[in-house]
């Protein structure tokens, strides 16, 4: 954990890989597959995240503060083999609360607009 | 599949920037293994595309990382060159992705033969020490095998194996397999280990319950891996047999023609095998030699000296054995014995031939990308000028360059292994010569695979970017701001001699490609003695150990023979003992009247046919009769001879009035000639071949293997279904070891033929695309140079067709002499192929013609584009752009 807490709009805006890392462990600590498989589901198989792609956000964010690991265990749901799970920190959810305030403002804006999601 | 893929996924990962991986490598193995396991092929893709997404993200980060850390300034530059090359190169997609792609293929089908060559060439026995393993070259009896084991001062150990087809019963139907009895030692002195329970030893020869071991690949595939089989009971030739291991994975017995499936000990030969064999005392028969003995050669005694001594001890024990004809013991190492004895060095020849192949299409492939690198270094010695002129070193542009290039080459490796493993299943639909079976060398891409494609990819990339990389390295930072595009008359000349190499290589492939077609279509219009369209082959094994007598036998022969007949569209139907192409059988025979002289061989190949075989094997009856229903195991006894049995031994008489004996005083009247028909091979000279009536068979083991010819004027696939079901419905528990045409079985004939034919087309092919596009590339790009010029000299009048002539001269220059030195080059390594070539000469003029005429042909078409454009040129632009 990082001594000052640093502002999180100043990681305003997320790239893809981070805001839908941080999306998928807003409701549980996931290991490295299952994250795959949550992006996969809330973004439609529209933007399936690999490995290569993961692993290095998930570094970065680590060092970033926005994640922190949680230990090795097995996924009841798959093998038995150890995992190891990640969870968002309190600055990777204010990273998200953040990031989803600018976008609703965005979303906000261009409705009054009347640009309409096609 | 998926284990490669996981594998090869692990491998790729070494592409990552050594931090990420050390930190995540396994855990990303692990994702992509769920992954693949969850969604196969579709997986493998996205693992693909993530990894070629990431990497350059990766690399610049790191880059990113080091330098703001200012951390050894080499790493540092490393990284910032890879990141550097990744945008490039994805900044140029069309170049991007056709260097990439002709890498591919290239190192694909080179990893491929690779794995093909060591399969065979270089690693066919997957053992321990295995260059220490002898095998007997002739087989032996229980007696002598039990006195060349007792030389420990030769050999570690000697240990023997025999092969049978045993039915074993699975989901309740026969099924006929492969199986081997071995010595107790037999997997000691192999150094094979049990992958689950234990392996043969000396206990279980003692009687009592047979023991057995399982063949790993057949565990698997066939048994699905199910491990609670070991201590469970099966039936092998109706004898129950407990199984108590598997053999170690990998491990498929002493030859490459037929794995094993089942390990039995040597002690339950007679009651597994019946017949002689079922005798009291039969094993101690000195004249039964049955068994291959293999022996593990003491360190410090050569093959030579071992074969020597055991000579001379045969010799001192068998003292009656003497003469020219005499038994002489000899070894060869076993790894020659599994690639076909005899036929060893064709198939090391092919495969060379083939390595031959890929290499050349690697070095054409090398030749086009060396030129579209200098092309492109041409177009970016500005870019360059400008880092040199701003105090970049030379060494550091020539290793931006070289980087580049090892760029290109990780992406083509890493895409070359899909090539790969798509060619090896190509090459697994064929044959190799010595009845190799492809399929069962599982032919895939293991470690040393995975360390040569690496090898090849930074040979390749070294060969095609470190002539750019020197050359860029040599600019003068003026020279090259100065002027832009205007290049020195030794680039082009480079780039002509480039050119010449590729149409030379090409020529190379296209020669060989013309060879084996005209060789194949000349092996598929050889006169075969038989006509195999529309006939369907069942194969049977019966025999005393499955509860055939000869009673029941021959209650099955004839009535499957019946209802085969009577199935629709039926014209023929015999039973016969060989099938040509399937085997062989010979006996010497006592010809009445003839005198043989000294020496002479009097062997004919013989076969036991029925009434209607010669219909429906479609071979031609000369003179006298076929066999008819009237030839009975009770009528006297008839013979049918060939063409070349007749001309020889009966040369000036009437061959229908002679007589043939096979135990030389009971003559058999021959009664009628038929055509000469190929047994083996395509141009094997014909030899004397010997009919008799299937009803009047008797071998010294019964009737037990037949094959059931029928001829059919309708569809044959469809019979086979239908066949199945006639042959079942006659006796169910028959059991059938292949069910197939003819024609599929004529077609392994060939196989070489068409193995080379259809190789050859494919990389010739590739070579000939490479060729055009290189050739298409330098005269447009000298055109391009020239265009103020030719400008100019249409400016002063110059005609339009004189331009067009101007450029295709100086583009067919080195066209001209690839050619030539193509041919001389396709003249001196004919050599290599002529093994492998039917009716046609490793030299012959039409074939070398015919590709130089199209090879010309093409390449003149890549040049008279660009001399076309040239010729279209508008002076005045010309002019004014310069």
């Amino acid at each position: 954990m990082p001594r000052r807490t640093p502002d999180p709009r100043t990681f305003l805006p997320l790239t893809p890989a981070i805001a839908h890392i941080l999306l998928a462990l807003a409701d549980e600590d996931r290991h490295g597959y299952a994250i795959m498989q949550e992006v996969d589901r809330i973004t439609g198989g529209s933007a399936r995240m690999g490995p290569g792609t993961l692993y290095g956000t998930i570094k970065r964010m680590l060092a970033g503060g926005l994640l922190e690991e949680t230990g090795e265990r097995p996924d009841p749901a798959l093998d038995d083999e150890r995992r190891r799970y990640y969870r968002a920190t309190p600055l990777g959810r204010a990273v998200l609360d953040a990031e989803t305030a600018r976008m609703a403002t965005l979303v906000g804006a261009a409705r009054a607009k009347r640009v309409r999601a096609r | 599949m998926r284990r490669s893929a996981e594998w090869l996924y692990g491998a790729l990962l070494y592409a990552y920037p050594p931090s990420l991986r050390r930190a995540y490598g396994r855990e990303m193995r692990q994702c992509a293994r769920t992954a693949l396991a969850h969604d196969g092929s579709r997986a493998a893709l996205h693992l693909f595309i993530d990894l070629l997404h990431s990497l350059p993200s990766e690399w610049r980060h790191a880059a990113r990382r080091q330098s703001g850390f200012r951390k050894g300034l080499t790493m540092a530059g490393l990284a910032n060159d890879l990141s550097y090359a990744f945008r490039l190169l994805r900044r140029s997609p069309g170049y991007t992705v056709a260097a990439v792609l002709t890498l591919a293929l290239g190192i694909g089908a080179n990893t491929a033969i690779f794995s093909l060559a060591d399969a065979t060439l270089l690693r066919p026995l997957r053992l321990p020490h295995a260059s220490q393993l002898v095998a007997f070259k002739w087989s032996a009896s229980l007696p002598d095998y039990r006195e060349w084991a007792t030389r420990s001062d030769l050999f570690t150990g000697v240990a023997a194996a025999s092969g049978i087809r045993a039915t074993t019963e699975l989901d309740g139907a026969p099924e006929v397999i492969d199986a081997a009895f071995v010595s107790p030692n037999y997997f000691s002195v192999l150094g094979v280990h049990p992958a689950d329970g234990r392996l043969l030893g000396a206990a279980d020869e003692s009687g009592g319950a047979i023991a057995a071991v399982l063949d790993y690949a057949w565990w698997r595939d066939r048994l699905g891996s199910d491990r609670a089989l070991v201590g469970r009971t099966i039936r092998v030739n109706s004898e129950p047999i407990t199984i108590v291991g598997i053999a170690e994975e990998g491990f498929r017995g002493i030859s490459l023609q037929i794995a094993p499936k089942i390990y039995l000990p040597l002690g339950s030969m007679p009651r597994l095998r019946g017949g002689v064999f079922g005798k009291p005392g039969a094993l101690e028969n000195r004249g039964m030699t049955w068994l291959t003995a293999v022996g593990r050669i003491n360190s410090g005694v050569s093959v030579n000296a071992a074969a020597a001594a055991m000579d001379a001890m045969y010799m001192r024990q068998h003292p009656e054995d003497t003469g020219p004809q005499r038994t002489q013991i000899e070894l060869e190492p076993l790894a020659e014995r599994v690639l076909g004895g005899p036929d060893a060095p064709s198939v090391r020849k092919f495969v060379t031939l083939l390595g031959g192949v890929v290499m050349l299409t690697l070095l054409i492939a090398c030749a086009n990308l060396a030129n579209l690198q200098l092309a492109r270094a041409a177009s970016r010695r500005r870019e360059i000028g400008v880092r040199l002129a701003l105090g970049a070193g030379r060494a550091r542009v020539g290793r931006q360059l070289l980087i580049e290039s090892l760029v290109l080459a990780s992406v083509g490796g890493a895409l070359g292994l899909a090539v790969a493993v798509l060619m090896l299943r190509l090459i697994a639909s064929f044959q190799l010569p010595g009845g190799i079976d492809i399929e069962g060398l599982a032919l895939g891409l293991n470690r040393a695979a995975l360390a040569f494609a690496t090898l090849v990819s930074t040979a390749t990339a070294l060969l095609f970017g470190l002539v750019p990389a020197w050359q860029g390295a040599r600019t003068g930072p003026l020279a090259s701001l100065r002027d832009e595009s205007r290049s020195t008359s030794a680039r082009s000349r480079l780039r002509a001699t480039l050119v010449a190499a590729q149409v030379a290589l090409s020529l190379v492939l296209l020669a060989g490609t013309g060879l084996f077609l005209r060789s194949f279509a000349a092996a598929v219009h050889v006169p075969l003695g038989f006509t195999p369209a529309g006939v369907a082959t069942v194969n049977v094994a019966l025999g005393a150990a499955r509860g055939f007598d000869a009673a029941r036998a021959r209650a099955f022969f004839d009535q499957a023979l019946a209802r085969a007949r009577q199935l629709p569209d039926v014209t023929a139907a015999a039973w016969t003992t060989v099938l040509p192409v399937n085997g062989s059988m010979s006996a010497e025979v006592t010809i009445d009247g003839y005198a043989p002289t000294p020496g002479e061989d009097t062997h004919f190949y013989m076969s036991e046919v029925g009434p209607e075989y010669f219909r429906a094997a479609g071979t031609r009856v000369i003179g006298g009769r076929p066999f008819a229903v009237s030839d009975t195991a009770s009528a006297p006894l008839v013979a049918i001879v060939n063409q070349t049995a007749a001309r020889r031994f009966w040369a000036g008489r009437d061959p229908l009035e002679g007589r043939v004996a096979l135990d030389r005083d009971h003559f058999i009247q021959v009664v009628g000639i038929v055509e000469d028909a190929k047994l083996r091979a395509l141009d094997e000279p014909p030899a004397p071949f010997l009919y008799l009536p299937f009803a009047q068979a008797s071998g010294p083991f019964g009737l037990t293997r037949a094959i059931l010819l029928v001829r059919t004027s309708g569809d044959v696939q469809a019979l086979l279904p239908r066949l199945r079901d006639q042959l079942r419905a006659a006796d169910p528990g028959a059991p059938i070891v292949s069910l197939t045409t003819f024609s599929w079985q004529v077609r392994r004939l060939a196989m070489p033929q068409r193995m080379g034919a259809v190789l050859f087309a494919i990389f010739a092919a590739l070579a000939v695309t490479l060729a055009a596009i290189g050739i298409y590339g330098v005269t447009a790009y000298v055109a391009a140079l020239r265009r103020r010029e030719l400008g100019i000299r249409i400016a002063l009048g110059a005609d339009r067709a004189r331009i067009r002539a101007l450029v295709l001269r100086q583009g067919a220059l080195p066209i001209g002499v690839g050619i030539a030195a193509g041919l001389v080059i396709a003249a001196i390594a004919s050599r290599l192929a002529a093994a492998f070539l039917r009716g046609v000469p490793p030299r012959d003029p039409f074939t070398y013609g015919a590709v130089a005429a199209l090879l010309g042909a093409i390449a003149l078409l890549a040049t008279w584009i660009p001399a076309r454009r040239a010729s279209r040129i508008d002076p005045v632009h010309a002019l004014r752009e310069g």
